[in-house]
């Protein structure tokens, strides 16, 4: 062994020692080494000094906060402080070689985590329609008891002498059979006018039943216009407003139904059907004028998204409850939760700039105003917009669609819209716009 | 959710595949505990920009976690993690153009002293002089602790190949820093 390998050796058991990792029975070679190599001794301190350096470069041994927030909301977890939601820098300026990176990280997600990720994104779409049909069903259910026997009723109708029931629970038990006297003109028809409706009801929707009867078959329809049941069920609230309701009893029934009217339908054919079919009211102004409702939003950032967003449920779904001040306008509150990807640039403290993507999931809430253009129409366009806030930043939206009626509570609606959520940092604002499509349930009190 | 501080790697690694909360827990985890050293080989290891750097180590927890789904055990996490810092940082370095870099974000984080700042300036700069391949083995030995033996499973090499490497950086490096070291120890 030469004075250089015995030298090259020295070194290494040195750097060794500095490491930790020196076998101790090497130990004394290497300290008596070190009590008569002035070299050594130099090197020792100056390996010293540079492991000391290196223990304090703070900056490479300190992830940055955001950093790791960036990682997390990448991957579908909420960020390590909930409170500090925006400032998550991403992805920095440098351009090409970053986005290269994020997209390819993007393309890449396991076949469990994009079934996760469809999963969750769907289930709004579920939440939305599975409210949409609980709020069909109770209203379906609400339909049938308040008609209860409109089955009878309808069947009954297209019979000239059937037993029929009125007044309380049409059939039910203890009910005294009612026999359905022969059709006589109303009372309070004169001729070239429609006929007045005649009405006998100690509630309001067998008011609309008995009516119907009559009603259509003063005009011989008295069969195709009665198995509606659109015709049927969006009459109720109608007959509140215009019809003339008499209370049952006996006394009211026996003087309404006459002998006079009885030979009149005996004696006069049904008329031909009118070419006009009679017009209904289908969508009255609600007793309360409050809407509420819910709907969901496909919609796809106008910057273009290089992050997922973080999928928290329910995303992309808004609440809502809307006061009609008039049949056209009405204002309310809305609120929900959906992604808006954000994308700016900030300079640290050091100078440098970063560009900072991320898309977080944020609630907002709202003012909300809506224009309904045909109010009362099955189908009626409307503008809505919303001024709001979120956790960052302030909310726009506006949005306009299509509303579907089928009954007086229910509505239905598709609209078109756009949404930018409004945000500053370090003294400069900055948008997200969105466009997107939205559909949804509401419920009319 | 609860704390896994106590749990090891290996039984961290098999959480990442649970559904439930266990799963961003022991990921949380995970990341507590290497991310400063995933960080300062993403940081110092390769020659790039300070933002390119935290475009790599974000990517590479992300990847982590992914592969995660798939792999089922896992012995050595944190030289698997710095593994997948080390291609990311080839391919970022195979695709891109040669970049003067100027660290100038480095030294300036927090108050330090004069001399060990200096000191640490002149690191950094004499790490850019060094050959990838030393510099690579320098950081995973001096900044991210790993034994020569880790060094060769990561870098894809013999032990006795890490070990030299390791050395030749530090004698390389200090032979650049001789002039100064010098300088610095009069003033320390």
């Amino acid at each position: 062994m030469n004075y250089e390998q015995s030298s090259d050796n020295l070194t290494e058991l040195l750097y060794d020692f500095l490491d930790g990792s020196l076998a101790p029975e090497q130990e004394p070679r290497l300290f008596a080494a070190l009590m008569h190599d002035t070299d050594l001794r130099a090197e020792f301190k100056e390996q010293m000094h540079i492991n000391s350096a290196i223990a304090a470069d703070e900056y490479a041994f300190t992830p940055p906060a955001a950093s790791g927030d960036a990682i997390f909301a990448r991957l579908g977890f909420g960020a390590a402080n909930d409170n500090d939601v925006a400032p998550a820098p991403i992805f920095a300026s440098s351009g090409g070689a970053s986005s290269a990176l994020s997209s390819e990280a993007a393309a890449v997600p396991t076949i469990a985590s994009r079934m996760g990720s469809a999963f969750r994104r769907s289930a709004s779409l579920v939440l939305v329609a599975l409210l949409s049909s609980l709020l069909t069903a109770w209203l379906m259910r609400s339909g049938n008891s308040f008609g209860n026997g409109f089955g009878n009723e309808l069947r009954n109708s297209f019979g000239n002498d059937v037993n029929m029931s009125m007044g309380g629970n049409n059939g039910g038990a203890g009910t005294p059979p009612y026999q359905v006297p022969p059709y006589q003109p109303s009372p309070w028809s004169s001729a070239g006018t429609s006929p007045r409706p005649f009405v006998i009801a100690d509630t309001v929707f067998q008011t609309v039943i008995k009516r119907t009867i009559i009603v259509e078959r003063s005009s011989g329809r008295d069969t195709t216009f009665l198995a509606s049941p659109t015709g049927m069920t969006s009459s109720a609230p109608m007959a509140a407003q215009n019809q003339v309701q008499v209370p049952f009893s006996e006394a009211t029934r026996e003087a309404s139904i006459t002998p006079r009217m009885i030979a009149a339908r005996d004696s006069t054919p049904p008329t031909a059907p009118p070419n006009t079919p009679p017009t209904l009211t289908t969508h009255p102004a609600p007793l309360l004028g409050l809407s509420i409702g819910a709907r969901g939003i496909v919609s796809r950032s106008i910057i273009w998204a290089t992050v997922p967003s973080q999928e928290r449920f329910p995303t992309n779904t808004i609440l809502s409850a809307l006061y009609a001040l008039s049949a056209q306008h009405s204002i309310g509150l809305e609120a929900g939760q959906e992604a808006f990807f954000q994308r700016y640039y900030f300079m640290n403290p050091q100078g440098v700039e970063f560009r900072v993507e991320q898309n977080p999931t944020l609630v907002w809430g709202g003012l909300a105003y809506r224009y309904t253009m045909l109010p009362e129409s099955t189908f009626s366009p409307f503008a809505h917009v919303v001024a709001g806030a979120t956790q960052v930043g302030g909310l726009g939206r506006g949005m306009v669609g299509v509303t579907y009626s089928p009954d007086t509570r229910t509505q239905f609606m598709l609209g078109a819209e756009a949404s930018s959520l409004f945000y500053q940092v370090d003294g400069t604002w900055f948008m997200s716009p969105k466009l997107g499509v939205s559909y949804g349930v509401s419920i009319r009190f | 959710m609860p704390a896994y501080s106590t749990s090891s790697d290996a039984e961290l690694f098999g959480l990442l595949q649970n559904s439930d909360g266990s799963r961003e827990a022991a990921f949380r985890e995970l990341y507590a505990r290497h991310g400063k050293r995933v960080h300062a080989y993403c940081v110092r290891a390769m020659s790039a920009s300070p933002e390119e750097a935290e475009d790599i180590f974000q990517e590479t927890f992300v990847r982590f976690y992914n592969a995660a789904q798939s792999e089922r055990t896992m012995t050595n996490v944190p030289a698997f993690l710095l593994r997948i810092a080390r291609n990311l940082c080839l391919n970022h370095k195979r695709d891109s153009r040669p970049t003067l870099v100027l660290h100038d974000n480095d030294l300036h984080q927090k108050q330090q002293e004069y001399g060990t700042t200096e000191l640490l300036h002149l690191i950094i700069t004499a790490l850019e002089l060094l050959e990838d391949d030393q510099r690579e083995a320098f950081v995973l030995r001096k900044y991210d602790g790993c034994s020569f033996q880790e060094i060769a499973e990561i870098i894809g090499t013999t032990e006795n190949n890490a070990r030299s490497r390791v050395h030749r950086a530090q004698a390389k490096i200090r032979s650049i820093l001789a002039p100064y070291l010098a300088d610095i120890d009069q003033h320390l």
